[in-house]
């Protein structure tokens, strides 16, 4: 008897083309059509589902449909006396939105919207005496917020206002045997940890810790018979890994080690062809989230209709070339 | 475009909060599929099990979330606002915000988040919030080891109502480390308490990682609290070695090099044995690369400690090497029977740098070293071969890890075909 592996089964009915029109569409709607439960269950993170819908939406040359001035306006009012920005109006600060924010203000090339300074002020606050950051006051530590901040400040122009050493000195305790990286030194080796650990090395120039071949042989071995990857070893494939992996790959040079046609149809796959959107695996319900990571993956792999998007930041190339950032890439 | 405002709404939040207040052993939430409403409560409390019907949650969640968001300063309590939706970090703050003004008390906030996790096990807040309030009674000179054993409890709780849960096992760690500083006793119950629990959920990548988490800190440990390792230790090596024909004992080891080397080895015996038993389990192959390189990083750095001695003598391994790989096809060679031994140093004390061994001694220790690493490389062949053909998926891992003992772990493994 056969053990099934865990993975989700293709066929010929999920979407083959790149839906490029219904995604704008999906996008553009988003906002607007929200019932009240919706709203007010998902409000916590709305900072960062603005960022992913207009990277998404950008990424497709469909900027100037979404409502500038709107979102403008509301990340001013998100901004607090801590110096750190909410995910919305009337909810706390978190270095989470904080990034976001500052990836929309940069899109946006709007940073005057905001009070730089005390963004900068707020990030260094949180930075702990081992390097590492908290998530915000309540002291919450994770490898994720260290990519936020250094992601945020390098955005900013501002790394220097922090221990540039002693992050890269956390993140580099959270490495396991692997290759890989957790939330926490001795925590398990996660995907979507990985990129944000190779993410904040990649900025701070500190590649040369990782062993490349290490995880790049872990991170290719997230690659299931469907095409599509996971983010760790029994885990079923979602969309966002896509992304996670991919992109951890390309920072190493290493993107051609994951089997690309495959993935690519396992993306396609994931397209709602009624609504537009992406989902994390073919046949769920779509959201603005796994829409992002989707072009952005197709993007990294090539497709010549999204424009190209940098692995690093999860921003278009021509935004991070625009601040003349040239986050460090390995190459074999 | 909002709702009218729920008349039914304050009173169902103050039944929920009430259920909080009136039951301490209150263990479960959940939402039942109610979808039309009686003109009843639909706040259920039966058994300490709180449920909610489902055909109000839009209305009180969407009330709560108004109300919550624009009277912050009115500092209510609100359970059922993070019961429905817990992620939102917002309303964790407002709770802390209440506890540091002591209007909560933490032991509640920890039966509450308990009751929480049963409905979402994963949720990464509930774990954030528990480390906060475990921090603030650290600060209060809480009893270390009963709240480290609520945490636990708690931790394996929301593990066995998720598979792969990251925060669960995250926080597990967390505690381990800010609870009982790494001591031997507790480390050695989590060891042998976990090995059930992975042994029963061999899917599980991160319960299996959590005894490594484990391992790395004991493989640290110079002592040991309890001498039954050292007995567990020695007869774990034995059956390890059995493949083995080696005269040396085991005498001049130090016994701190018998509990890391038994340790590894039960742990590779046990993780063939479950690779067999259940096929097909990636956690499985990944957890015995882990193993193996501790095994191979434990055993390169000894020698590399020994003073003077260097690297091994190539050609004894590799007629080791060969022994072994024919031996392979003739299945588990005997056990070695318990040699009497002598000028036995059984004191525990380390290896130091100074500590001179004789020249033979520390051949012997060389040769013992050596036995380990081909015992090793036996282990690899067997299992591959002892892989059944007829299992694609366990084929498919086997080979993989084949590569990667060649690949990664460098290691000069001869080609293997498969048994039936």
């Amino acid at each position: 008897m056969t053990t099934l592996m865990k993975d989700v089964v293709l066929t010929v009915n999920h979407p083959k083309e790149l839906l490029l029109q219904k995604h704008a569409d999906y996008i553009a709607a988003y906002v607007i059509n929200k019932d009240e439960y919706e709203y007010c269950m998902t409000e916590y993170l709305r900072m960062s589902g603005i960022y992913w819908g207009l990277t998404a939406i950008e990424l497709m040359g469909h900027l100037e449909r979404m409502n500038k001035q709107e979102i403008l306006d509301f990340i001013k009012q998100c901004q607090d006396d801590s110096g750190g920005v909410s995910a919305s109006i009337g909810h706390d600060p978190h270095l989470l939105y904080t990034l976001s924010a500052v990836q929309i203000l940069i899109m946006y090339d709007a940073l005057d919207v905001i009070n730089v300074d005390r963004i900068v002020q707020y990030v260094k606050s949180l930075q702990q005496s081992d390097g590492s950051f908290y998530g915000d006051k309540w002291g919450d530590v994770d490898t994720r917020f260290s990519f936020c901040a250094i992601a945020c400040l390098s955005l900013l122009g501002k790394l220097e206002a922090i221990d540039v050493e002693k992050a890269v000195e956390f993140v580099i305790s959270c490495m396991n045997f692997d290759g890989g990286f957790g939330s926490r030194p001795g925590s398990e080796s996660h995907a979507g940890l990985i990129y944000c650990c190779l993410g904040m090395l990649s900025i701070t120039g500190h590649l040369h810790y990782v062993d490349a071949d290490l995880l790049g042989w872990w991170l290719c071995e997230r690659q299931l018979p469907s095409g599509g990857l996971n983010g760790r070893p029994e885990k079923l494939p979602d969309v966002c890994y896509s992304w996670w992996v991919l992109a951890s790959l390309c920072i190493l040079g290493r993107s051609h080690w994951i089997h690309r046609e495959a993935l690519v149809t396992f993306v396609l796959a994931c397209q709602d062809p009624e609504t537009g959107g992406f989902s994390d695996r073919p046949g769920d319900l779509p959201d603005p989230f796994h829409t992002l990571f989707g072009l952005a993956a197709l993007s990294l792999l090539g497709d010549p209709t999204v424009k190209p998007v940098n692995p690093t930041y999860c921003m278009p190339q021509h935004v991070i070339d625009r601040l003349g950032l040239r986050p460090q890439k390995l190459s074999l | 475009m909002q709702d009218d405002p729920f008349p039914a709404a304050e009173r169902i939040l103050s039944e929920i909060e009430t259920v909080f207040k009136k039951d301490p052993k209150l263990k479960e939430f959940d939402i039942v599929p109610v979808t039309v409403n009686h003109n009843k409560s639909p706040v259920l409390h039966v058994e300490h099990c709180l449920g909610l019907e489902s055909w109000c949650v839009r209305h009180v969640y969407c009330y709560t979330y108004r109300r919550l968001m624009d009277a912050r300063h009115l500092r209510n309590r609100r359970e059922g606002a993070l019961l429905l939706n817990p992620d939102v970090t917002t309303f964790w703050n407002m709770r802390r915000e209440l506890l540091q003004a002591s209007r909560l008390d933490m032991q509640g906030e920890l039966h509450f988040t308990a009751v929480l996790l049963s409905r979402k096990p994963k949720c990464a807040e509930a774990f954030a919030h528990r480390k906060w309030v475990v921090k603030r009674l650290l600060l209060a000179d809480a009893d270390k080891d009963e709240l480290l054993e609520k945490e636990l409890q708690v931790s394996q709780y929301a593990a066995d109502r998720y598979p792969n849960n990251y925060h669960a096992w995250s926080h597990r760690m967390w505690c381990l480390t800010h609870l009982a500083s790494f001591a031997s006793a507790p480390l050695l119950k989590e060891w042998s308490s976990s090995e059930a629990w992975v042994s029963s959920h061999v899917s599980d990548h991160s319960g299996l990682q959590y005894r490594q988490f484990l391992l790395n800190h004991l493989l640290e440990l110079k002592q040991f609290v309890s001498d039954d390792v050292t007995e567990k230790a020695r007869k774990s090596i034995l059956q390890f070695l059995s493949c083995s024909w080696s005269e040396d004992t085991i005498d001049t080891v130090q016994s701190a090099l018998i509990k890391a080397v038994g340790l590894i080895a039960s742990e590779l015996l046990l993780n063939t044995d479950l690779i067999l038993r259940f096929a097909g389990h990636e956690a499985l192959w990944c957890h015995r690369r882990y193993l193996l390189m501790s095994f191979k990083k434990f055993l390169t750095s000894r020698r590399a400690d020994m003073n003077g001695i260097g690297g091994c003598r190539c050609s004894k391994v590799s007629a080791i090497r060969n022994r072994c790989a024919e031996k392979s096809s003739e299945g588990v060679s005997a056990l070695n029977k318990d040699k009497p031994s002598n000028h036995m140093n059984v004191d525990g004390v380390p290896l130091e740098k100074d500590q001179k061994l004789s020249s033979e001694e520390l051949a012997a220790l060389d040769r013992y070293l050596c036995n380990l690493q081909g015992a090793m490389i036996w282990h690899e062949v067997k299992l591959i071969s002892n892989c059944r053909p007829d299992e694609l998926h366990q084929q498919r891992l086997a080979k993989q890890h084949h590569k990667w003992l060649s690949h990664v772990l460098k290691l000069d493994i001869p080609a293997v075909t498969c048994h039936n």
